[in-house]
C-alpha cells in the first residue's frame, strides 16, 4: 500500500503548518510537521525596550493566551527586577488564570472538538443541528472573558495587570460579582461533563514525557517547580537543563525534548503530574468521564480540559474565598526600583507549560528574551503519535483515516488560529 | 441588543505590522471628542469572542486591514457582511475574514440577530513582525478616521429621522 498524505494546515497570519506522510508498503518513507511560528520573532521585538513595554507586548502575541503570556511576562520581569508581589496579588493572578483556561478549554471543546463527535465538519452546521449545545459553549467562555473583563478590564490583551500588581485593584463588589458570574456557570458546565461522558474516544496508548509545573499544596497553572513524570524536578530558572530546544530543518518552531524523550504539555501532562491536587469535584468528573490516571492516550487531552474546566470553575470560588476574608488589602503594584537583572517567569498557559525569560541592563532596558510556547513543545510529540498511530489505522477506509489523524492533532489543542478550519487531509496515490 | 450607541471596533494584530491599523485607526479616532457618541474597542484578535461584542450593538463599524489575492489595492473599501458571506474565492479580502466570516456565520446558524455592520477595509502592503505601519499603509489612516466620522454623522442623522417621523 502507498500513500503520499498532506494534511495541509490552512492558518492565518500567526503561521501555518503541513503534515506530510508519505507511506510505502505499509511503511512510513517520510514524516514531517512543519510548521511556522512567528512568536520566535516576537522575542527580537522585544530587545531595546523599556521592560515595563514586555507585558502589554507580549499579550498580543495570542488573543486566546493573553493572560497568560501576560502572567509569565510580569513574572520574568519581578524575577529579574527582585520584586515579591503581595499573596494578594498572586491570588488574583491565580483567578485570572482559571478563567483562562476556562475559556480556552471551553472554546476547542465547544467549537473545534464537538463537531468531530456529531460527525460534522465545522461549528457551522453543528450550530444549525444542536444550536443549545453551541449556545451553552458560548456561555461559559462568556462567563470566562467577564471574569477577565471584572477584573482586569479585558480578557483580551488585558489592561490591569502590570509588573509588582494591579493598576486597578477590585472592589469587593467586583469580587462578589466574579463569585456570581462562576455560580451561574456551574450548570452548564454540569451538562459540559454530561455531553461529553457519551463521548467515544480511539483507544491508543504510547508512553511520553508529560512535563508541567508542579506544587506541594495546590494544582498548579501560576507557579511551581518545573516537574517530569520520570521523577524530573527542579526550580524554574534551570528550565534549560529541564527541556532542550532543536533546531528542524523543516519547521521555523524548534522542537523540545526532555532527555531523549519528546514531550507532551497541557491538560493531560498536568493531569498525569498534579491530579492529587484537583479539586473534589474535577476528580468526580475524572471519573464520571473515565479519566483513570497515569493516562498515555493523547485523545484523553479532550477529557483532561474538561476536568480542568471544571476544577477551574470550583477553585476560583476557593480562591475568591481566600481574597475577600484578606480584604481590604495593600493597595497594589509594589513599588520598585529598576537594576540590572535576569529573570524567568513560567506558567501554565491552557496549552502547555510557557516560559519567558529577559536579561535586563540597570536602566530597564531589555537585552535579551526567549520565549517557549507550549505548542512548540508539543510538535515533536504529535510527530511521534502520527508514527506510531498509522500503521496501526492503515487498514481503515481513507476517510476514516483522515479523521483519525485530525483528531489526534485537534486533541493537542493547537493555537487556535493554527486550527479553525483546521486539516484539509489530501491523499495523493 | 443593548446598546443604541454606535460601536466602532478596530481588528488585528499590533505586533504584525500593518496588520494592526484597525487598531492604530481607532486610535487615532481616540484623539476625537467621540467618547459622549460611540463607543469604540481594540479588538485585538478576539475571535470568537466578536459574537458577544457584536450582539451586544445595533450598530458596529469594522476597521480592518485588507490584502489582495491579485491586483494591487487601490484604496480604501468599504463592505458589507454579505459581501464576506457571499464573496468569491479570489479577490479582495480582510485579513482577519476568516474570522469575522466564521463568527458572522455562526452568528446567523444560531439566529442572534446581527447588528447593522459595515467594514472598513484599509489597504496592507507589510504583514510581518514588527510594530508600527509602513508609509503606504499609514497613509490610509487619516482617511479612514474621516470615513468613520463622516460614518458616525450619517448615522446621526438617520437616528434624528427616526426620532423625528416618530414625534411627527
Amino acid at each position: 500500500m502507498s500513500h503520499d498524505i498532506h494534511l495541509h494546515h490552512i492558518t492565518r497570519v500567526e503561521g501555518h503548518g503541513n503534515i506530510v506522510l508519505n507511506i510505502k508498503e505499509g511503511r512510513i518513507e517520510e514524516l514531517r510537521l512543519e510548521i511556522v511560528e512567528s512568536p520566535r520573532f516576537f522575542e527580537v521585538m522585544l530587545v531595546g525596550r523599556h521592560i515595563t513595554e514586555a507585558p502589554p507586548i507580549t499579550s498580543r502575541i495570542c488573543g486566546i493566551c493573553a493572560i497568560s503570556h501576560t502572567s509569565a511576562s510580569i513574572k520574568a520581569c519581578e524575577a529579574a527586577l527582585g520584586i515579591t508581589p503581595s499573596r494578594e496579588v498572586i491570588l488574583l493572578r491565580k483567578i485570572l488564570m482559571h478563567a483562562e483556561v476556562l475559556q480556552s478549554h471551553i472554546l476547542h471543546l465547544y467549537l473545534l472538538v464537538a463537531p468531530d463527535f456529531f460527525r460534522v465538519g465545522s461549528v457551522i452546521p453543528l450550530a444549525k443541528s444542536n444550536p443549545d449545545i453551541v449556545k451553552r459553549g458560548l456561555r461559559l467562555k462568556k462567563a470566562a472573558n467577564e471574569i477577565c473583563r471584572i477584573l482586569v478590564g479585558r480578557h483580551v490583551h488585558p489592561i490591569a495587570m502590570t509588573i509588582g500588581g494591579f493598576t486597578r485593584v477590585p472592589t469587593q463588589r467586583d469580587l462578589e460579582e466574579v463569585r456570581k458570574v462562576l455560580e451561574m456557570a456551574i450548570p452548564d458546565m454540569e451538562e459540559t461533563i454530561r455531553l461529553f461522558e457519551g463521548i467515544d474516544l480511539p483507544e491508543f496508548n504510547r508512553e511520553t514525557r508529560y512535563c508541567s509545573l508542579k506544587e506541594a499544596e495546590e494544582y498548579a497553572l501560576y507557579d511551581g517547580r518545573l516537574y517530569s513524570n520520570d521523577g524530573k524536578s527542579m526550580e524554574v530558572q534551570k528550565y534549560r537543563e529541564f527541556i532542550t530546544e532543536e533546531v528542524i530543518e523543516y519547521s521555523t518552531a524548534k522542537h523540545v525534548r526532555s532527555g531523549d524523550s519528546s514531550i507532551m504539555v497541557g491538560a493531560l501532562a498536568r493531569l498525569n503530574n498534579n491530579y492529587s491536587h484537583l479539586s473534589d469535584k474535577a476528580k468526580e468528573a475524572a471519573q464520571r468521564l473515565g479519566l483513570t490516571l497515569p493516562c498515555t492516550n493523547p485523545f484523553m487531552n479532550n477529557i483532561a480540559q474538561v476536568v480542568e474546566s471544571v476544577h477551574c470553575i470550583y477553585d476560583s470560588l476557593r480562591l475568591l474565598d481566600l481574597l475577600s476574608s484578606a480584604y481590604p488589602y495593600p493597595q497594589s503594584p509594589t513599588p520598585y526600583t529598576l537594576k540590572e537583572g535576569q529573570g524567568v517567569g513560567v506558567v501554565e498557559a491552557p496549552r502547555g507549560t510557557l516560559y519567558h525569560e529577559y536579561g535586563v541592563d540597570e536602566k530597564g532596558m531589555v537585552r535579551s528574551v526567549n520565549c517557549i510556547i507550549p505548542t512548540a513543545q508539543n510538535l515533536a510529540n504529535i510527530e511521534r503519535d502520527i508514527a506510531a498511530i498509522v500503521p496501526m489505522i492503515l487498514d481503515l477506509p481513507k476517510e476514516e483515516i483522515e479523521r483519525r489523524l485530525e483528531m489526534l492533532a485537534r486533541a493537542y489543542d493547537p493555537c487556535i488560529s493554527c486550527s479553525t478550519h483546521f486539516l484539509e487531509v489530501k491523499f495523493i496515490e | 441588543m443593548s446598546e443604541d450607541r454606535p460601536l466602532i471596533i478596530g481588528l488585528g494584530n499590533l505586533l504584525m505590522g500593518d496588520d494592526g491599523v484597525g487598531i492604530h485607526t481607532v486610535n487615532e479616532l481616540r484623539k476625537r471628542d467621540l467618547s459622549e457618541s460611540v463607543d469604540m474597542i481594540d479588538g485585538g484578535t478576539a475571535g470568537i469572542g466578536l459574537v458577544d461584542i457584536l450582539s451586544s450593538y445595533r450598530t458596529v463599524i469594522v476597521i480592518d486591514a485588507i490584502m489582495d489575492r491579485g491586483d494591487s489595492l487601490s484604496g480604501i473599501k468599504l463592505f458589507s457582511p454579505d459581501d464576506l458571506l457571499f464573496r468569491e474565492e479570489d479577490g479582495d479580502y480582510s485579513i482577519h475574514d476568516m474570522e469575522l466570516t466564521s463568527v458572522l456565520r455562526l452568528m446567523k446558524a444560531l439566529a442572534i440577530e446581527m447588528p447593522d455592520i459595515k467594514i472598513i477595509g484599509i489597504p496592507a502592503t507589510t504583514i510581518v513582525p514588527g510594530v508600527g505601519l509602513s508609509e503606504e499603509c499609514g497613509r490610509f489612516v487619516h482617511e479612514a478616521v474621516d470615513l468613520v466620522m463622516a460614518m458616525i454623522n450619517l448615522i446621526k442623522i438617520d437616528y434624528r429621522d427616526i426620532v423625528k417621523d416618530s414625534s411627527d
